[in-house]
C-alpha cells in the first residue's frame, strides 16, 4: 500500500490550495513545502506532483480571466518563447542534479524561491496604474498592447507594455526556475511583466496564470520520465488544490484584511526557511 | 466563436476532465485494494491505454494527468491556427516556436540525455 494516507495529501492540498490564492503565490510552491516537511514525501514526488497541479490550478483560473478578456494572449504567447525555453533548460538541470545525487541542493534552492517569491507582497500596494510608459519598436512591432475595464477605478484603462527583449529574459529564468523546482513561478513572471514591461498589475496577473500551465507542461514530459509524478499523489492532490484555490480566490480573498494577509506570507517565510535547513541537513 | 470564448472553454473542459479521471481512479484504486507502487518512469503513454481496456486505477489517474498536460498544448494549437487564419505572419511564427519548444519538452527530452 503506497505510505502516504489519500486524506492526509488532499487536506495538505486544500492547505496549500487555499495559501496559495490568499497569498497570491498559486498553489505549487506552496504544496512542496507542505508535503516534504509536514507528510515526509520523498521532494521529487513533492516536485512532480506540484508540477501537474500548477497545470491544473493555472488552466482553471486562466480559463475565467482569458473569458474575461483580462488576459492578454498576444502578450502571453510572445513571452512563452522565453518561459518554454527556460523550463527546458531548468528541467535538464534538475535531471543533471538528480545524476549526481545533489538533490538536497533542489531544497535549499526551493527555500530561497519560495522566500524571494514573498517579497511582492511587502510592497506597496499597486493598485495605482503605470503612467507615460513610452512605446518602443517592440510595443508597435509585437502589439504589445490593449485596454480593459477596470472594476475599482470604474473606468476603461488602455496600456502599453515595452522592454520586451528584457521581458523575455525574465521570462526564461521564470522557466527556469519552474522546470528546476516544479512551480509555476507566477511571482517571477508577474516581477518581469511589471516593472520591466510596464503592464498594469490587473494584467500581468491574469497573463501569468494564462502562461505557467504552458510552462509546467514543458517540463513534464522529463518529469515523467525521471519517475517523479506518482499517480496516487497527484490524484489525491489535483481536486483538493483546485478546492483550496476555488474557496480562496471566490470567497475568502474579500474577506481578508492585509494584516492577515501577512500573517500568512510569514508562514509561507518560516516554511521557506525550513527548506533550507532541511537542506543543509540542521533538520531531519 | 471568439478566440478568448473557445479558449476559455479548452482550459475549462480539460481541468474538469482530467480531475473526474483522476478521482475517478482514485476511488477504483482503494475499491480494488491491490497494493501497488508505481513509478511512471516505468509507464509509456503506450501502456496507459492498454492498462484502460481493464481499467486499471493508476492507467485511469494517468489518463487525467496526459489529458491535464494536453491541454495548454491544444490552447496554443489553438491560438497558432487563429493567427494563421488570421494571417498575422508575426504571431503565427512565434505561437509555432513555442508549441514546437513544448512539444520538444513532452516527447523529445526524455530521451535525450
Amino acid at each position: 500500500m503506497n505510505p502516504f494516507l489519500p486524506v492526509d495529501v488532499f487536506l495538505a492540498a486544500v492547505i496549500a490550495g487555499l495559501l496559495g490564492s490568499l497569498t497570491g503565490l498559486g498553489g505549487g510552491v506552496v504544496l512542496t513545502p507542505v508535503l516534504v516537511l509536514f507528510l515526509r514525501v520523498p521532494i521529487q514526488d513533492a516536485l512532480g506532483t506540484s508540477l501537474i497541479s500548477t497545470i491544473a490550478t493555472s488552466s482553471g483560473a486562466a480559463s475565467a480571466y482569458v473569458r474575461d478578456e483580462l488576459s492578454n494572449l498576444r502578450v502571453g504567447i510572445s513571452l512563452e518563447i522565453g518561459t518554454t525555453l527556460g523550463a527546458v533548460t531548468g528541467s535538464l538541470l534538475l535531471y543533471t542534479i538528480q545524476s549526481h545525487g545533489l538533490l538536497y541542493l533542489i531544497s535549499i534552492i526551493f527555500g530561497v524561491v519560495l522566500i524571494f517569491s514573498t517579497f511582492p507582497n511587502f510592497l506597496k500596494m499597486r493598485s495605482e496604474l503605470p503612467r507615460n510608459v513610452k512605446p518602443d519598436y517592440f510595443t508597435e512591432k509585437l502589439k504589445i498592447k490593449g485596454r480593459y475595464h477596470d472594476d475599482a477605478l470604474k473606468q476603461d484603462v488602455e496600456y502599453v507594455g515595452r522592454r520586451y527583449p528584457f521581458g523575455v529574459l525574465g521570462m526564461f529564468f521564470a522557466g527556469m526556475m519552474s522546470g528546476l523546482l516544479g512551480i509555476g513561478s507566477g511571482a517571477f513572471k508577474v516581477l518581469a511583466m511589471d516593472m520591466v514591461m510596464s503592464l498594469p498589475f490587473k494584467i500581468t496577473t491574469a497573463t501569468s496564470n494564462f502562461m505557467i500551465g504552458v510552462t509546467a507542461a514543458t517540463s513534464s514530459g522529463l518529469y515523467w520520465f525521471l519517475g517523479y509524478i506518482d499517480p496516487l499523489l497527484v490524484a489525491a492532490t489535483i481536486p483538493g488544490v483546485l478546492l483550496g484555490s476555488l474557496i480562496g480566490t471566490r470567497y475568502l480573498n474579500r474577506l481578508l484584511s492585509r494584516r492577515l494577509r501577512l500573517l500568512f506570507t510569514f508562514v509561507l517565510i518560516l516554511l521557506g526557511a525550513q527548506l533550507i535547513l532541511k537542506g543543509i541537513g540542521v533538520l531531519p | 466563436m471568439k478566440l478568448e470564448r473557445v479558449i476559455s472553454l479548452t482550459l475549462r473542459t480539460g481541468v474538469i476532465l482530467s480531475a473526474t479521471l483522476v478521482v475517478l481512479g482514485l476511488l477504483l484504486y482503494y475499491a480494488e485494494g491491490t497494493p501497488s507502487v508505481l513509478r511512471t518512469s516505468s509507464v509509456s503513454v503506450y501502456s496507459v491505454f492498454i492498462g484502460l481496456l481493464s481499467l486499471k486505477p493508476e492507467s485511469v489517474i494517468l489518463l487525467g494527468v496526459i489529458i491535464l498536460i494536453a491541454t495548454p498544448v491544444v490552447r496554443v494549437l489553438e491560438l497558432f491556427v487563429d493567427y494563421l487564419w488570421g494571417r498575422d505572419k508575426m504571431y503565427a511564427a512565434l505561437s509555432f516556436v513555442v508549441l514546437f519548444v513544448m512539444l520538444v519538452g513532452i516527447f523529445v527530452l526524455p530521451f535525450v540525455h
